[in-house]
């Protein structure tokens, strides 16, 4: 049995003194999808930058594959809410960045990049510039970019928030299918219960000040899911008891 | 992928971003066009009407005859002194672009020469570039090495200036993503920041090749012995307008050819900038030239 894609334990941080992250345990399981919702503010984004390595200054004890996280690297790959597909390259030239830079053969990294743009349904589109297409479809070369580069873990920072419904819905169940076929771990930020219960295994409920893992529950819906399961009874119920244990955890505060 | 498109249940395409159908009437439509040709046309009659019938003596507004008669008059001496403000003023611009980029593109990369450099650059950056022209002259002697110096000088502080500000614009999301993906600090500069800045850069280029002209004519002004610019201040002291205005037609046309060549170069570069052509109320508030 392979330990944990991601061990987090202990793990706080504090920026001038405020803390931001208090004591944070939590592994994600290789091939488990683990989101995390919370109120805004309660720093689930700083702790998706911790685990990339872009953030500095934490404490305790945050691994990858039984590593230490020391900075960013290609084994941790995120799709950010801003859209961080480079305008000057071309779809092909986006999703190959990564292969380029570990040195894989042409005939590899060609391979690769079409293999990942057919899964995210933008074949024909590979000689495009970002300019060319929609918001969502930008979303897909990110989602496709980051999974070129083959990670350990995929990391979500909320990354279909400036979306409409329509197009949003689309991507979580295209997102679902492209981990599961790749068998990828994934942490998922969002402040969307209903994406947060969609597309997780397990959903990791924060609160806020200082910022701490409240609760972690299982979603008990086999995969693959179909859009339908939103409007099911048990999830319905399940995004009560999210709602509700948030709003608990801001009534604390206040 | 056909299992992804199979699986979802939700058949919502989205509506691709970019080309506009044309709304407004394009800037080519010849009713514009036509409209367009007013101001200069009428300019032009103007001027015309007013030389020709001499309601304005020649001394201030040469007639188009006037302009001919002065093209035919100078054409022995035209061609050196053109060769002369156009080599220098290209070669002060080319060494100017050299200078400012480059110590740009340096500051940008390393630490060091952003120390070294960042505090002379905002100490110069205010200096009003004309003021240093009899310095110039006197540091470089009489002759085609101060009008170099100044033209280099004018357009690489504004060139330093804009690559820095521009670096300083590169979208962090850009680099935070690149550094995720595994590139180190190179790669980031080759593949996120170059590319990042060169609107801008290109932009500012073209700003600088436009001013470098003027530098020409100010620095040839005040101590040169060929040149447009010295053969202008020649023209002034025989009344001769008719060949002031001819060299001053000279030096926009230079100008303009400069610009048009930059641009064509440029534009590979920025492709991917280019905003789809804006129509419908949009044009009709700030245009779709």
């Amino acid at each position: 049995m392979p330990g944990p894609a991601i061990e987090l334990s202990g793990l706080s941080l504090e920026i001038n003194g405020v803390q931001i992250l208090h004591d944070i345990n939590c592994s994600v399981q290789p091939g488990e999808v683990i989101t995390v919702i919370g109120p805004s503010g309660c720093g689930k984004t700083t702790l998706l930058s911790v685990v990339a390595g872009l953030s500095s200054a934490w404490s305790g004890e945050a691994m990858v594959d039984g590593s230490p996280i020391t900075g960013p690297g290609p084994d941790r790959t995120v799709v950010f809410q801003e859209d961080a597909v480079f305008p000057w390259m071309t779809v092909r030239k986006n999703v190959s960045y990564a292969p380029r830079l570990q040195g894989l053969s042409t005939a590899e990294t060609a391979a690769l990049t079409d293999e990942m743009i057919a899964l995210v349904g933008l074949e024909g589109k590979a000689d495009y510039l970002p300019k060319q297409l929609s918001g969502g479809q930008r979303k897909r070369v990110d989602l496709a970019r980051a999974l070129a580069a083959r990670p350990r873990v995929l990391l979500m920072d909320e990354p279909y928030a400036a979306l409409d419904q329509m197009t949003k819905q689309r991507l979580q169940q295209e997102f679902l299918a492209a981990v599961d076929r790749e068998s990828m771990t994934s942490l998922f930020v969002t402040h969307d219960l209903e994406e947060a219960i969609f597309v997780a295994d397990r959903i990791a409920i924060m609160a806020a000040n200082p910022g701490r893992i409240a609760e972690i529950i299982d979603v008990p819906f086999p995969k693959p899911r179909t859009p339908d399961l939103r409007m099911s009874e048990p999830f319905q119920e399940i995004r009560k008891y999210i709602s509700h244990a948030i709003h608990a955890s801001e009534a604390e505060v206040a | 992928m056909t299992t992804l498109t199979k699986s979802s249940a939700h058949t919502v395409t989205e509506k691709p971003a970019g080309r506009a159908r044309p709304g407004a009437p394009s800037a080519a439509s010849p009713r514009r066009l036509a409209r367009r040709a007013i101001v200069p046309v009428a300019l032009i009659v103007i001027w015309i009407v007013v030389s020709e019938l001499r309601l304005v003596e020649a001394v201030y507004v040469p007639s188009p005859q006037d302009l001919w008669n002065a093209l035919v008059g100078l054409s022995g001496q035209l061609p050196a002194a053109f060769a002369s403000s156009v080599s220098m003023t290209l070669l002060g611009f080319v060494i100017g672009v050299t200078i400012g980029v480059g110590s740009g593109l340096l500051m940008a990369y390393s630490v060091l020469a952003r120390d070294l450099l960042s505090d002379l650059l905002s100490i110069i950056r205010p200096v009003p570039v004309f003021a240093l022209i009899p310095l110039f002259a006197l540091w470089f002697g009489i002759g085609p090495m101060p009008q170099v110096a100044l033209i280099a000088l004018g357009t690489s502080v504004v060139l330093g200036v804009t690559t820095l500000d521009a670096i300083r614009n590169v979208s962090p999301v850009h680099i935070k993503a690149a550094l995720t993906l595994g590139a180190n600090r190179g790669a980031i500069y080759r593949s996120v920041i170059i590319p990042s800045v060169l609107p801008h850069l290109l932009g500012s280029i073209r700003v600088a090749a436009a001013a470098s002209w003027g530098l020409d004519v100010a620095a040839e002004f005040l101590g040169a012995q060929e040149g447009l610019g010295y053969m202008m201040i020649v023209r002034q002291q025989y009344l001769d307008t008719a060949g002031i205005v001819l060299i001053c037609i000279i030096y926009s046309l230079l100008a303009l050819i400069l610009d048009f060549l930059l641009r064509l170069a440029e534009r590979p570069l920025t492709r991917w900038t280019e905003r789809s052509n804006r129509s419908g109320p949009v044009a009709g508030l700030v245009g779709n030239v």
